[in-house]
């Protein structure tokens, strides 16, 4: 009787020498899932034809003919008709579960360019929903996305959605809401709330629907519309799972976020003890209150389920302690808190992910950061901040210096034209400096911040990492700053899978890591530039599990 | 007296923070901004309505704090005002009036708010 798992052993040894593929033919285990007449992308930018799986992870790669070997009376082989396969994606900064708990509940205008598809929409939803239920919109979508930047018009907006109640949020900034929306929820009762709106008007002086106000007061105004149910918001988290499992994702790096109580993970917690998780979910905790943030995490995390392979809490972040959270001028005390907080989380071995927009500020979080490494060390923690597009050359250095990632979105994808009026055309030119960092050599992961603004889709991102054309498809990062398509599906999965706890299991197609991949219905590499954002995956797999499938694959529906 | 019209300061406030929003980033941009209370003081806020509830609109809001600075504000489209006077203002010793051509005040309506920055008034006219 041939005993498998000395054989994984030697395998894993073999792929630890550098023997990738062809094990000796008396060794070879038969394999639970081979994959065969497929190009798929290997670490070094090489391309193999086939792939044999074993108990979660890759157990060989080569030709169809070395990997037939692998193939046993119980191995089930997919034949990939010649596409690609690549890693499974990996989003190293998505609000995927508050986003994934309304998914099935909203309508969205991602990928929208007309007005005539976006009323098409709001039309279909109003046909679907009973009378009387919202329809929402709440942002993923940029005036610029369409065509001579003509959004519906409130007249328009009121047709389309036919007597519901319609909620129509523009990134954090501005919501249109048809009469009949402001009628139900009763906006005059929320006098506070309603003064602190921006009424627009037309030029009859008339309130248009549309208001403005910050970002604050958008979020409470969303916060009065009626959420799902929590068996709705079950389903729908799934549905999200699954939507981003048909875009190549296998993984992500949830960074919690502002109004995100722990209360609200219960649901995603369940659908992983019901072993319905499609995707890994790798997590932080953000702190749920100013002022006793590093109390509150001390009690947060003796809270939270066990880790495993699918499920996955990652430290602590985004918003670690209020007084350092969009706030570009922090007092010494609120440095000092943050010190306190980071120096626990050091002490405790955590990871940490911390959200800054600005390079003008950002010496504030640095001087905290050095601080805590003169008691410390996070050499080792994986430690990132996330976003700062306007990031320069010398924060760059000394994020190097201090052992600190950068996880990076394509916020310049959806907001180019903001970024140009206040930074100028030459600093659009080379922002974010991807390229810089990767010649530096800092620890560089992808992913979109979706959502309330930005789209969650990867090959929308990968398309701007790879063009550098914003949403109106507009020149952004010229020629020496664009990355090529093996360096932008390299930082969608390794450079990714670096801050998560199980980096050396994930991220790349080589024997011994999970086979964690997905077959694309066209090839990135080949396809025009300006369609790539149009790719998606015709059969994703998670640990060699099949959790998603479409067009020629359909018949290995999970 | 100092008079003081803050409806322009507050637009620029509202502008200035909606500019800062355009590059902050989705998941985390709902919080960690000072709200305008902390910023300006106390925030006064309210409807001017009518006996029946009729908001009205471009209605003069004048808030007046004894021996100290006065500040006037417009009623919005929907009839809702909100200024501020200062970070060091003495609430209870603001009085609030309002006025508009062809209707006079009857009375003023505080709410009770959870907190003492918020200051909720309605004032409440009728036709003259």
């Amino acid at each position: 009787m041939f005993n498998r798992t000395v054989v994984v052993l030697v395998c894993g040894f073999l792929s630890l020498v550098g023997i990738k593929e062809s094990l000796p033919q008396a060794l070879s285990p038969h394999a639970d899932i081979v994959i065969t007449n497929a190009k798929i992308l290997q670490a070094d930018q090489s391309f193999v034809s086939a792939i044999a799986i074993y108990q979660q992870k890759i157990l060989a790669l080569g030709t169809n003919e070395q990997i037939a070997s692998y193939i046993g009376p119980s191995t089930q082989t997919i034949h990939a008709e010649g596409k690609l396969i690549i890693p499974g994606l990996i989003d190293s900064h998505m609000h995927a579960i508050r986003a994934g708990l309304t998914y099935q509940h909203e309508v969205n205008w991602l990928g929208v360019r007309t007005k005539e598809e976006a009323l098409y929409r709001i039309r279909e939803a109003a046909d679907k929903k009973p009378l009387g239920e919202w329809i929402v919109i709440a942002g993923g979508w940029v005036p610029e996305q369409f065509q001579d930047g003509a959004i519906p018009s409130p007249k328009e907006l009121v047709i389309a959605s036919k007597g519901h109640p319609l909620y129509l949020q523009k990134l954090y900034s501005s919501v249109f809401i048809s009469p009949e929306g402001i009628n139900k929820l009763g906006l005059t009762k929320h006098a506070e709330l309603l003064s602190r709106l921006d009424i627009v008007l037309d030029s009859n002086g008339h309130a248009t629907g549309w208001m403005s106000g910050n970002a604050r007061t958008i979020s409470d105004l969303f916060d009065l519309l009626p959420g799902p149910t929590p068996s709705e918001q079950n389903d729908s988290l799934k549905a999200f799972f699954k939507t981003l499992n048909h875009m190549g994702i296998t993984g992500l790096y949830d960074p919690g976020g502002y109004n995100f109580p722990i209360e609200s993970y219960k649901i995603f917690w369940n659908i992983h003890a019901k072993k319905e998780l499609t995707l890994r979910v790798a997590y932080s905790l953000s702190a749920p209150k100013r002022g006793t943030e590093l109390a509150d995490f001390k009690k947060l995390i003796t809270t939270l389920p066990t880790n495993d392979a699918l499920l996955q809490w990652n430290g602590i972040g985004e918003n670690i302690t209020w007084g350092m959270y969009n706030n570009d001028s922090p007092t010494a005390e609120d440095q000092k808190h943050l010190q306190d907080v980071l120096e626990w989380a050091a002490k405790e071995n955590l990871t940490v992910t911390l959200h800054w927009n600005n390079k003008e500020s950002i010496a504030k979080l640095f001087e905290v950061i050095e601080a805590v490494q003169a008691s410390y060390s996070i050499k080792d923690l994986r430690w990132s901040i996330a976003h700062i597009n306007n990031i320069d050359q010398t924060s760059l250095l000394r994020m190097k210096k201090n052992h600190i990632g950068w996880l990076a979105q394509d916020a310049l994808y959806f907001q180019a034209l903001q970024f140009e009026e206040k930074y100028g055309k030459i600093s659009l030119s080379y922002s974010p400096l991807l390229r810089e960092a990767i010649n530096l050599n800092v620890p560089l992961g992808f992913g979109t911040d979706a959502h309330r603004v930005m789209d969650f889709n990867p090959f929308v991102a990968l398309q701007w990492l790879i063009t550098g054309k914003s949403i109106d498809g507009k020149e952004g990062r010229t020629m020496e700053h664009l990355l090529t398509p093996y360096e932008a599906i390299d930082l969608y999965t390794k450079g990714s899978a670096y801050f998560l706890p199980d980096a050396d299991l994930r991220g790349e197609l080589s024997v011994g890591k999970y086979a964690d991949l997905a077959i694309l219905d066209k090839n990135l590499f080949t396809v025009p530039s300006n369609q790539i954002h149009t790719i998606r995956s015709e059969l994703t797999m998670v640990g060699g599990k099949v959790v998603f499938t479409a067009g020629p694959f359909t018949y290995n529906r999970p | 007296m100092h008079f003081k019209d803050t409806k322009n300061i507050v637009s620029c406030l509202l502008l200035l923070l909606m500019t800062l929003s355009v590059h902050v980033q989705a998941g985390g941009l709902e919080d960690g901004y000072p709200d305008d209370t902390s910023v300006n003081g106390p925030a006064f806020f309210g409807f001017v309505r009518d006996e029946r509830g009729t908001h009205i609109p471009k209605a003069k809001v004048i808030l007046k704090e004894n021996g100290g600075t006065t500040v006037q504000v417009i009623s919005n489209v929907l009839g809702v005002y909100r200024t501020h006077i200062s970070v060091n203002v003495k609430v209870e010793a603001v009085t609030i009036s309002c006025e508009k051509a062809g209707y006079k005040q009857l009375k003023l309506v505080r709410r009770q708010q959870k907190t003492n920055k918020l200051i909720e008034t309605d004032c409440i006219m009728q036709k003259e």
